[in-house]
């Protein structure tokens, strides 16, 4: 196994090892009679130092598994395999984006503005997109 | 798995050349050894500029290296 398909497995466990005890956590903290607002931020600080903490103890022993490869830049398949990888999870973001969206406006319709922000953030991405698409076309390669 | 048009005889030519091994010729090209082994193994078509180093490694032209298949 290359270091770069270890590092994605570092990168997905440590995600999934750190987020479901944070949503766990967040949920049940945020369904508190009184939600402590601090305490939901030291929820995600704490989340976050220690997903940190975890994917560079763990990229650390990849790179001593993998001494051949890891000092190497990625190459064109890396890079191939890193594209394919943001077209599906750019496609999953949208839908879960829209599907929140939905959620917020349903939430007692407090959340409109707040659910409009998003759709309007998807519509920026994909206007974005849409742009990155031109340029390339126009400038050729 | 998709069956590339594509074909190679790297795998012959690394023996010829006393059996250099994928990492040796992955590090001339600057690839990895991986992504060799999947060139070898027809999982994945290089692209032209590093066909072009694998065949001068070899020092052959590219229609010497890889084959097009209809």
């Amino acid at each position: 196994m290359s270091f770069r398909e270890k590092k994605a497995w570092v990168t997905m466990m440590a995600l999934i090892v750190v987020t479901i005890p944070y949503i766990f956590l967040m949920v049940r903290a945020y369904h508190q009679p009184d939600p402590d607002f601090f305490r939901l931020v030291h929820l995600v600080t704490l989340a976050l130092i220690t997903f940190v903490v975890l994917e560079i103890a763990l990229v650390f022993v990849a790179r001593k598994l993998s001494p051949e490869d890891a000092g190497i830049p990625k190459d064109e398949r890396d890079q191939l395999f890193a594209f394919r990888a943001a077209r599906f999870s750019y496609v999953a973001l949208i839908i879960l984006m829209i599907a929140v969206t939905f959620v917020m406006i349903h939430d007692s319709g407090r959340n409109w503005g707040y659910g409009m922000l998003y759709l309007n953030a998807i519509v920026c991405a994909e206007i974005m997109r849409a742009i990155v698409v031109i340029v390339q076309y126009r400038r050729g390669y | 798995m998709p069956v590339l048009p594509i074909s190679n005889r790297i795998r012959e030519l690394r023996a010829d050349h006393g059996e250099m091994s994928q990492l040796e010729l992955a590090r001339l090209i600057g690839v990895t050894r991986q992504t060799v082994n999947a060139i070898e193994l027809g999982k994945y078509s290089p692209s032209l500029e590093v066909a072009f180093r694998i065949a001068e490694v070899f020092d052959l032209p590219l229609e010497k290296v890889f084959k097009y298949k209809k």
